[in-house]
């Protein structure tokens, strides 16, 4: 076990590198000179020349790589276009943020998802059931951006229980996290529904009920734990969609995290920020494959880390 | 009193195309410590049947009566037949390879139902499951409370699946089909197991099977079902020395028989089951039937006593009762009417 | 027996928790004193400031803060007028080329230092020669000296005479800082305590939620100077969330109001701000393009557009344009041609462009087709836009509308300027572009500068007339007002003729504050000033 992680984490290794080439090409390769964009309209051709020195943009492109690679081995994402503040700080900053989000809108994912999802199930056709599939409807196809315009409408303009905007305390996180989770909870109703529907026609739920186990029993340590495998990898998958979604929900609710800075530097051409980025998602997504396999096989003892 | 009871037993499915009468009006009884097979092709209704005495098929109707020691399962409420299943009367199934579930261990799988019944503490609901385990023929069974269903062979599981059947000394066991999936040798020791086992604690089997070998060897009375309906019930000596009806006749043709020419090729049934939503007017075997008569098609015969057979030896066939309609093969011995 | 003992001490609890309760309500009341205590205006934004470092940055979203913190030598006034502020006086010299600035005295920074002529000189220094330079440094004109004359007295010597350099001062792009501080600092750790002469001092910054300034209790100007004990300006990038978080209470001023949304705050409670900007969104038009050099068709695109429609269109986005500024800036003239399609449609006629199939004319079998690119970014934009090429149509000339993201749409004309200023044979491909220049000096010199002869890879226009050039120099001249006023009617009078510019709109500013706010005034050239502004509970 501790083996196939540490075996995981050097694997790691090649990916990052590759991550870190292809952002790099990117922001290369996007158009637009972040001298000039710094500058503004208002800098003389001198001011942006002294500019793109000052950022080592007058280097060949593989000089630069190869300064940056030399660089990001020893800890050191550079200095933001923007305004000069050292890329890893600004991501630290940002990033327990958007942590504190995610884990928020994992937890309405999973908390709404997973009992709706089962429920609706044990009560195929029922009007619960009927009232969970929409709920699921709903959720997968509002995008978080509007459900935040009315959540914020609903829950601190008539209601004023949570603020609009911001960051800082526990209740600036209920709001967009709510946005943030429920697509995703949405899906994992449909899921949990789908998975549970078909565990609950396996032959082991007869052997169970044969048993004379109690209803809950046969349900929520037969049946779910069976079901629970799909949901882990949906659920594995959705950090992908939490980030992504991140970007909208943060712009709407002023949250200051990851996907807004992502944004803000795309714009702003801030190469090294925008690559600081990108290897930080790359490395999220990284972590979250492994921490999904591992539950895997905590979960599905069929399953063998190799 | 006989253990357990049935009476007109109906279940009906609803169907798009309409109500599907899988079990049709099956009557019998079982006796403490009796052995009783069920013997049909698949389709026939006979796993159906052992699910409705437990009320394990949900989405069905099912009527009649099932007096398990003296109490009707069908009237009981529910909270009353979950303490009796796998208690009192315990199932078996077929297909071990998906009948236990994946992701717990069968240690698990074994205590809890114990614990859940006899409310024994952990340490002796796990004494009590590798004793089983043991009992069962598994090997180095403590260690291997702890593996999971996947880490044993497909008869492993089907000898688990039957210490997890026995775990609380049912009077009743339903076995549907236990045998398939083992190859001969394990066959004959879980035979053996279950001989033993009836001998030893006068649990009464329902032993549901396609094959007659089986039944031969295990059980004292036979039920033939074909259709969800019972057409030939016996003595198992009588079925086998004398069999009345020609599906009987049929399935023990497909049933390689130790005394004959190795070389002859088994004989499977032609034709197909009736379809159960639209059944036919007549006897529902007649389509299939080389004996068939216009009577056949035309009128459900009754099951009763089939002519020139031992008493009690009933049979669902115009052929072979003597009845003013039928009763032409009455006196054509299984072997020459097979053969004919 | 018990059964008192039970009320008795059912009674000893329940006082117990009344002292509580009470303790509490009295926590909460003097919570509440304090807080009642300080005034806290609240400000939404858009965006956050880049840094609080103002040699670094000075576009609008950071200048509005820092220009709290720090001052420039002057500013210039909600009425676009050039006003001291830490300067007092100052006076050409008979050379011609030394500005004379006589400097407030008894000012100091927050740090606690003397305000003084060698602050201003180090600010200078900085700006212009710095690595890399400072944000004025593009504007600000050649110096050839800065003299501390005395204490309180600088000399600015230009290379070349220059009309104009006090009030390219009054940009908040010059602003003075602590040269003590930034010293200590650095420029990167600036932005944790900048220090300046400014009515409110630094308090803290949270990149992406907010920044907050305390009142400067030393501020200089008794009778004009803070009137708030703290100034947040909170970051809300969406403009459906700035509206609700004003709605709520939450914030007292928000910014950018979305244009649909600027009806809605037209209750009591709120005041709107609703201010015509002093940027102008226009088309540029390349000169030396096949089609657009003949300028008779460049004047029919000008004829064929009714910039009042585009005005009605836009609602609260933007007011009507009639040439490159706003009336209210320093040289304005109109210059923007009025409305006659059938002007225009002679125009092209008489270019050759004969009306052809689909209602688009064309000439030598090339269809009047004529790609705009824009980053469609402003609100108003596409709409305008979108009018404009409706009315083009119905002259007879196709607008493409080539959207662009911003950065590639500059870069994109750079690099095509750039190579045919090297190379004249080297067409830009770029024909018309989008693009929005604000007045920040209170003259329209600022922004008429690009289609000069000698600005290169960004003289978009591609446009040489020396005449234009001449006129611009006047207008920038130490001239008497008169004469500079006559520089800057000839370049209206050249932009009308000629058509290097087709104005869309004057962006408007939509800021909403709640009525408690008092005294709050929005500059149309987005230089913010909090003097004064009040808030009541």
């Amino acid at each position: 076990m501790a083996l196939f992680i540490v075996r995981r984490l050097f694997g790691l290794i090649p990916v990052l590198l590759g991550v870190l080439a292809v952002a790099f090409a990117v922001t290369r390769l996007t158009p637009g000179d972040p001298a000039e964009i710094m500058g503004g309209l208002e800098a003389t051709p001198e001011v942006i020349a002294a500019i793109r020195i000052d950022m080592g943009l007058d280097r060949p492109v593989p000089v630069q790589f190869l300064i940056y690679v030399g660089n990001v081995l020893q800890g050191d994402l550079g200095r933001s276009f923007y305004n000069g503040r050292e890329v890893l700080g600004v991501m630290l900053e940002a990033l327990p943020r958007t942590a504190w989000l995610a884990a928020v809108a994992l937890a309405f994912t999973l908390g709404l998802g997973i009992p709706l999802g089962i429920v609706s199930a044990l009560r195929k056709d029922s009007w619960v059931d009927f009232a969970a599939r929409s709920f699921a409807l709903v959720g997968v196809s509002a995008p978080p951006f509007f459900v935040g315009l009315l959540a914020i409408l609903l829950f601190s303009s008539y209601v004023r229980w949570f603020p609009s905007y911001g960051s800082g305390t526990w209740r600036h996180v209920v709001l967009p996290g709510l946005a943030l989770g429920l697509s995703s909870a949405g899906l994992v109703t449909r899921l949990t529904r789908s998975a549970m529907l078909e565990v609950l026609n396996e032959n082991y739920i007869r052997t169970a009920r044969a048993k004379g186990l109690r209803r809950r029993t046969v349900h929520y340590v037969h049946a779910f734990r069976n079901a629970a495998i799909p949901i882990v990898t949906i659920t594995g998958l959705q950090l992908g969609s939490l980030l992504s979604g991140a970007v909208l929900t943060e712009t709407v609710f002023a949250y200051p995290g990851i996907g807004r800075l992502l944004v803000r530097s795309i714009f702003e051409r801030d190469f090294p920020m925008v690559q600081g980025l990108i290897l930080l998602i790359a490395l999220i997504y990284l972590v979250a494959n492994l921490l999904t396999d591992l539950l895997y096989t905590a979960i599905d003892p069929r399953i063998k880390l190799r | 009193m006989a253990l357990l009871e049935v009476e007109g037993l109906r279940t009906t499915f609803r169907t798009w195309d309409g109500a599907l009468r899988a079990v049709d009006d099956v009557s019998f009884t079982v006796e403490e410590g009796e052995t009783l097979g069920i013997v049909g092709e698949s389709g026939s209704g006979k796993s159906v049947m052992a699910l409705s005495i437990m009320r394990l098929v949900p989405s069905a109707r099912v009527e009649g009566k099932v007096r398990f020691e003296g109490r009707d399962l069908l009237q009981l409420p529910e909270e009353e037949v979950r303490r009796v299943r796998g208690s009192r009367i315990a199932m078996v199934f077929q297909d071990p390879m998906s009948s236990l579930n994946p992701v717990l261990r069968v240690g698990r799988q074994l205590t809890e139902v114990i614990r859940l019944h006899s409310g024994a503490d952990a340490a002796t609901a796990t004494a009590r499951a590798a004793e089983l385990l043991s009992t069962v023929g598994i090997p180095e069974a403590n260690r291997r409370l702890r593996d999971y269903p996947h880490q044993f062979s497909g008869g492993q599981r089907q000898r688990i699946m039957i210490a997890m059947a026995l775990a609380c000394d049912p009077a009743l066991v339903l076995a549907d089909e236990i045998t398939t999936a083992l190859d001969v040798t394990i066959r004959a020791q879980v035979l053996a197991l279950l001989r033993r086992l009836a001998a030893e604690r006068r649990t009464a089997f329902v032993m549901i099977t396609h094959d007659l070998g089986i039944v031969a060897g295990m059980t004292n009375r036979v039920i033939v079902m074909y259709g969800g309906q019972m057409v030939e019930v016996a003595q198992t000596v009588d079925l086998f020395a004398n069999p009345r009806m020609p599906y009987t006749w049929g399935l023990l043709d497909s049933l390689p028989r130790m005394d004959s020419d190795r070389t002859e090729p088994l004989v499977p049934i032609e034709g197909v089951p009736p379809d159960l939503v639209h059944p036919p007017k007549g006897c529902r075997f007649a389509d299939r039937c080389r004996f068939a008569r216009e009577v056949c098609n035309e009128r459900i015969p009754a099951l009763q006593q089939a002519a020139g057979a031992e008493a009690g030896h009933l049979v669902r066939c115009w052929a072979t009762q003597d009845t003013p309609a039928g009763g032409w093969l009455a006196d054509v011995p299984r072997t020459a009417a097979a053969r004919a | 027996m018990t059964e008192w003992n039970a009320l008795r001490t059912g009674r000893r609890v329940a006082a117990r928790v009344g002292s509580l309760v009470a303790a509490a309500v009295l926590a909460t009341a003097a919570t509440t004193l304090h807080a009642a205590a300080e005034t806290v205006l609240r400000i939404a934004r858009p965006d956050d400031v880049r840094a609080l470092n103002p040699i670094r940055q000075a576009n609008n979203s950071t200048s509005e803060v820092t220009y709290q913190i720090h001052e420039g030598l002057v500013t210039v006034n909600p009425e676009q007028q050039v006003v001291p502020v830490l300067a007092t006086s100052w006076e050409l010299l008979p050379d011609g080329l030394t500005y004379r600035v006589k400097l407030r005295e008894g000012v100091t920074f927050h740090s606690g230092r003397p305000f003084n002529a060698e602050a201003v000189a180090w600010n200078m220094n900085r700006q212009l020669f710095g690595t890399p330079p400072g944000i004025a440094a593009g504007l600000i004109p050649k110096l050839g000296a800065v003299t501390v004359v005395d204490e309180f007295t600088i000399d600015f010597t230009l290379v070349k005479p220059s009309g104009v350099f006090m009030a390219i001062l009054g940009a908040p792009l010059f602003m003075i800082v602590d040269p003590a501080t930034m010293e200590e600092l650095g420029n990167d750790g600036y932005d944790r305590g900048p220090s300046g002469t400014g009515p409110f001092m630094f308090d803290s910054w949270t990149p992406g939620v907010n920044v907050q300034l305390v009142a400067n209790p030393n501020y200089w100007d008794k009778d004009n100077g803070p009137g708030v004990d703290r100034v947040i300006f909170e970051v809300i990038p969406e403009a459906s969330a700035r509206a609700i978080a004003l709605r709520n209470g939450e914030v007292d001023i928000a910014f950018a109001v979305a244009a649909e949304q600027v009806d809605s705050f037209k209750v009591p409670g709120f005041t709107v701000h609703e201010v015509p900007s002093t940027r102008v969104l226009y088309i540029g038009l390349n000169t030396v393009d096949p089609i657009l050099r003949d300028v008779n068709v460049r004047r029919a695109l000008a004829h064929a557009m009714d910039r009042e429609l585009i005005a009605t269109i836009i609602g609260a986005n933007g007011a009507r344009a009639d040439g490159i500024g706003m009336p209210s800036a320093l040289g304005f003239f109109p210059s923007a041609r009025a409305y006659d399609p059938e002007r225009a449609k002679a125009l092209l006629e008489g270019a050759g462009w004969r009306a052809g199939s689909g209602g688009i004319r064309s000439k030598d079998g090339v269809p009047l087709e004529i790609r705009v690119q824009t980053q469609g970014t402003t609100p108003g934009e596409v709409e305008a836009l979108q009018v404009v090429q409706q009315q083009w149509l119905a002259v007879g000339a196709r607008m493409i509308i080539e959207r662009v993201e911003g950065g590639a749409l500059a870069a994109g004309l750079t690099a095509a300027a750039r190579a045919h200023t090297e190379d004249p044979t080297k067409i830009p491909p770029y024909q018309g572009f989008v693009l929005a220049d604000g007045i920040r000096t209170g003259e329209v010199g600022y922004i008429t500068e690009r289609p000069k002869c000698d600005q290169g890879q960004r003289g978009y226009e591609r446009y040489c007339n020396p005449d234009f050039d001449a006129a611009f120099d006047l207008s920038q001249s130490t001239a008497p007002i008169e004469e500079r006023l006559k520089g800057y009617k000839r370049m209206a009078e050249i932009f009308e003729e000629d058509v290097m510019r087709l104005p869309l709109f004057v962006m408007q500013l939509n800021v909403v504050t709640r009525d408690t706010v008092k005294g709050f005034v929005v500059n149309p050239n987005q230089s913010l000033s909090l003097r004064g502004v009040t808030k009541a509970d």
